[in-house]
């Protein structure tokens, strides 16, 4: 067993990891970083985000009028002051990141360009060509090489090591070797992305699977608004593989078998041949996946081999711009779908592909276990509510990670450092566990690739875009069998370099966990709000529900739910309206 | 098209093993499948203990490089079916030492990225109020050397680097270039200390497979020979006008 | 089952082979494109000796001639054009991309940079081919 000890540690290599440790270092020099990820920094899921990012930088935006869409969009289960603090800092730090070299795309005087986006009313998202999460990630990879932060690379952490309430370090796995380390630390900030990977279609990566919500969870640390799933309404049938919402706000259509421009049926507005913000394909993810299964229920979307899709026409964009704008939208349809976007119709669908939920935070990243942080994808602040609004994810790695920093380095910084003991012992704990329940263990039966399977397709049709009593509560009880036919797991690889199947082992045990909270959470919540649909709670319930659910583990192992009010400042629920005429709508650049 | 095909996998387990050695698995040929897919339905179905790289499968996180039938591939955008009947055989990359099976140690990769000292570089100590200017023309100068997705196909596929692994590689050099290209940047003459050296730009021979096999058109060998231009330049400069420059 | 070990695992290291060059098409096209820089020296040797013998005088001139005629070295001239046009596409494809990749921005296709070079090329023949061929 190897120890080592810093003051804060990063649990995820990703954006808001990568932020948060900069953030640190500037913060309090003085203080030792790391950052403990299951992969090098530059694969982090991070890398695939292609859209942009928002934050105002026009002369005729408003910030309030960003947080305004942000919260309509959520469906106002987002803090509003959370969302304030979001959209006053998102443009320092987009700002800071172009200073960083990251290669915005620009006007042709030289300004940051910017580009509509659904649920936007005006144009304020940033992007780097459709690669804005790749230039994102490795500008903020490339520039942490500058500042003193270790790195445990390829290390995946097993657990969160709690004392008395307090966080004092993690125990992680090198997969080089097949070591167990130990780390103390004073503060630990999870970073570890979604869980995407409990459902069987998802754009998410491999290794999106929900490591930190889980070593929370089991941390005692509750899961916020978990049942928040957004499907994105368009992915590669087959693959689950993203094109980006920037594809539709280029100028793309949503089109059925009849080629009808079905989203005008859906209160979403009326069609006009150029995109109109918050309306048609420019609106929220949510009504989009939703539109695209009531379609389904009418017989009017396509069958492909795959299952149903539509079709996002971009023909009518040309050669020009689509290879300007959209050039990785347009490989990957070469490559994945054998089509060229320039001649040809892409078929897509709605696949899962973010998950609103997460850590419970406060405004500073903190969780209500002392010394424990989360921002990123892992964390519910929340700014994003019921339904994420596309390019607001982004600068939430910047805003949040930056501020968990800063935050945890000023509890670092006048806190003890945790004594080794304790903390030794619970590593030679965990080391023990991982060897006895997975290494050399004998006796288990089940296997990997059948749990997983069963658990994706329990939340695939428990839990999708529409969710009711009965599917739900058919979810939990398989969910909870999989969890105890989970403790009869065996594993083929029993060698301690690069064990990638002990590792899929151990993912699948934070996969169940975070299912089972989605789940949980779904099940509790009796009403329809943003990308929570429940066809026997069709309403919105602001007198019940204008709260965000926390599941914490029980005394008895269990998920319990309970709720937590939404923070309300200046803008009084109301009602969520898209496809408005506007003045005049987009002008192409 | 035959329903099966055989894919020979090195194998290499330290614990056990003195040297790599191929195994044979028969997979369903799937005519949307690529390589990854195949070795995923080995790891599912017919050996769990094969151990490989991968995340995203769409091309942009760079975990995959393997070489496949002998030629440097992301497995997950290489279609088995393009190797019909088969068999067809997946190794590690080339020039890496082999940690287990399919993966290779890339330290020696990270250490290069962290000598070419691959951040912008600013002389002013207070950055501006708004953003620095850069027209469309002066991202276009550089941004193609920004794609690097580090897969290190390059350095399997670079003689130079096999023969003498100090070389600091096509991808640390292309992208030491992309930030010397960045009109943001004002760490040129930092970094021509580092990439004028014997193991820097002058080890490249220009035998440009690095390109060739490149899933992402960087080009790093023309970064190389762009940036060969400009050292020799300021070599030049430095004694026939020494008293300018940085 | 392998016990856990202290000291870190083994990692399998080979040598890259002397033969490297031929396991791949355009590894060998490298290799000759590189020798055939021998040839380039070969031709500056005989250009040298050409023009010493043309100082030299007609009967000097007429001894180099009959020298350039014999079998042997018509074998080994061919074989010596044939390089040096390698040696001079290969050069006008690779150099020329260095000097001017790009222009606002774009990158200029192989083409476009190799073009102005096959071009000085082809004049600079014509003007030598026309300088030695008039000398009678």
């Amino acid at each position: 067993m190897e120890t080592s000890s810093h003051d804060v540690l990063l649990v995820g290599g990703g954006g808001a990891a990568l932020r948060a440790a900069i953030a640190v270092c500037e913060t309090d020099p003085a203080l030792s970083v790391a950052v403990v990820s299951k992969v090098y920094p530059m694969r982090s899921h991070t890398v695939s985000a292609e859209g942009g990012a928002a934050g105002v930088i026009g002369e005729d935006d408003t910030l309030d009028e960003h947080a305004y869409d942000t919260i309509s969009g959520g469906d106002w289960l987002s803090d509003q002051d959370a969302v304030e603090i979001f959209v006053n800092e998102v443009p320092r730090e987009l700002l800071r990141l172009e200073h960083w070299g990251c290669p915005w795309s620009r006007r042709d005087d030289g300004k940051v360009a910017v580009r509509p986006f659904g649920g936007m009313k005006k144009m304020r998202t940033w992007f780097a060509a459709d690669k804005t999460g790749f230039h994102m990630l490795h500008t903020l990879f490339q520039t942490s090489l500058r500042f003193p932060i270790a790195r445990y690379d390829e290390t995946f952490v097993t657990k969160l090591l709690v004392e008395d309430g307090r966080v004092c370090g993690v125990v992680a796995l090198e997969l080089k070797s097949g070591k167990v380390r130990v780390i103390t630390a004073k503060a630990v900030i999870i970073c570890t992305g979604g869980c995407g990977r409990v459902f069987p279609y998802t754009t998410n990566a491999n290794i999106c699977t929900g490591d930190g919500m889980a070593l929370a969870y089991r941390a005692g640390g509750p899961l916020k608004d978990m049942e928040m799933v957004q499907y994105h309404p368009t992915g590669l049938p087959m693959t689950g593989i993203l094109i980006t919402e920037a594809s539709r706000a280029e100028g793309g259509y949503l089109l059925n078998k009849d080629g009808y421009r079905y989203l005008q049926d859906y209160n979403l507005g009326k069609p006009q041949p150029q995109p109109v913000f918050r309306s048609m394909e420019l609106g929220p993810r949510d009504r989009l996946s939703q539109a695209f299964v009531k379609e389904m229920a009418k017989g009017r979307t396509i069958k492909g081999p795959y299952g149903d899709i539509v079709h996002l026409d971009l023909r009518h964009l040309g050669e020009e711009k689509i290879q300007a704008r959209l050039p990785m939208v347009r490989e990957l349809c070469v490559k994945y779908e054998n089509i060229d976007p320039v001649k040809e119709m892409i078929p897509v669908r709605p696949v899962m592909h973010y998950m609103m939920g997460g850590v419970h935070t406060d405004t500073n990243g903190a969780t209500p276990v002392k010394g424990l942080y989360a921002a990123g994808e892992a964390a519910c602040v929340s700014i994003n509510g019921s339904n994420r609004l596309g390019s607001n994810s982004l600068g939430e790695l910047l805003v949040f990670g930056a501020r968990a920093g800063k935050a945890a380095a000023q509890y670092a910084a006048q806190s003890a450092m945790p004594g080794a003991n304790p903390v030794l012992a619970l590593g030679a704990d965990e080391e023990h566990r991982i060897e006895r329940d997975y290494l050399r263990k004998s006796a288990g039966h089940e296997k990997i690739v059948a749990l997983r399977t069963e658990m994706q397709q329990a939340m695939e049709s428990g839990a999708g875009i529409y969710r009711d009593r009965g599917s739900l509560e058919a979810a939990v009880k398989k969910l909870a069998e999989l969890q105890d036919r989970y403790r009869a797991i065996a594993i083929d690889d029993h060698s301690h370099v690069f064990n990638t199947q002990l590792v899929a082992a151990l993912e699948l045990g934070f996969l169940l966990d975070a299912s089972e909270a989605i789940v949980h959470s779904a099940l509790r919540r009796d009403e329809s709000r943003g990308a929570h649909q429940r066809t026997d709670f069709p309403e919105r319930d602001d007198k019940k529900f204008l709260a965000h659910s926390l599941v914490s583990r029980g005394n008895d192992g269990r998920p319990m739910v309970s709720y937590l009010p939404v923070t309300i400042t200046r803008w009084p629920p109301g009602k969520r309206v898209y496809g408005e005429p506007t003045d005049g709508g987009h002008d192409s650049h | 098209m035959a329903d099966t095909i055989v894919i020979e996998v090195a194998r290499y387990s330290p614990e056990s093993d003195g040297a790599p050695h191929f195994a044979s698995y028969q997979v369903p040929l799937r005519k949307d499948w690529m390589v990854l897919d195949a070795l995923n339905y080995i790891k599912d179905n017919l050996d769990g203990s094969l151990a490989f790289r991968w995340s995203c499968r769409m091309g942009i996180c760079g975990s995959c490089g393997m070489l496949v039938d002998g030629y440097e591939r992301l497995t997950c955008e290489t279609r088995l079916i393009q190797f019909q009947p088969g068999p067809v055989r997946v190794q590690p990359l080339r020039h890496f030492p082999v940690a287990r099976d399919l993966v290779i140690d890339m330290s020696d990769f990270i250490e290069k990225l962290n000598k070419v000292r691959p951040w912008i570089v600013r002389k002013d100590t207070t950055p501006p109020a708004r953003e620095y200017l850069q027209t469309p023309e002066q991202l276009g100068n550089f941004v193609q050397y920004s794609h690097c997705i580090n897969c290190m196909l390059c350095y399997s596929a670079c003689p130079v680097y096999g023969i003498d692994q100090r070389f600091i590689g096509p991808a640390a050099l292309a992208l030491a270039e992309r930030y010397n290209l960045d009109s943001r940047d004002q760490g040129a003459s930092d970094r021509l200390d580092v990439l004028s050296q014997h193991d820097g730009i002058w080890d490249c021979t220009v035998i440009g497979e690095c390109s060739e096999v490149c899933p992402k058109e960087v080009d790093p060998s023309l970064a190389i020979q762009e940036f060969k231009l400009t050292a020799t330049k300021e070599w030049y400069k430095s004694f026939l006008m020494p008293w300018g420059g940085k | 089952m392998a016990a856990y070990s202290e000291f870190p695992p083994r990692e399998y290291r080979s040598e890259i082979s002397n033969w490297w060059w031929l396991g791949r098409w355009r590894y060998l096209k490298f290799i000759l494109r590189e020798f055939s820089s021998l040839f380039v020296a070969y031709f500056l040797v005989v250009t040298v000796i050409q023009v010493g013998a043309a100082a030299g005088g007609p009967e000097a001139y007429a001894a180099f001639q009959d020298w350039m005629r014999e079998p042997l070295m018509i074998v080994i001239n061919i074989i010596a054009l044939l390089f040096l046009i390698l040696h001079a596409v290969t050069w006008s494809n690779l150099v020329p991309k260095a000097v001017f990749p790009r222009r606002r921005g774009v990158r200029l296709s192989e083409l476009t940079t190799a073009l102005p070079s096959y071009i000085l090329w082809l004049v600079a023949t014509v003007v030598v081919a026309g300088f030695i061929m008039g000398w009678k």
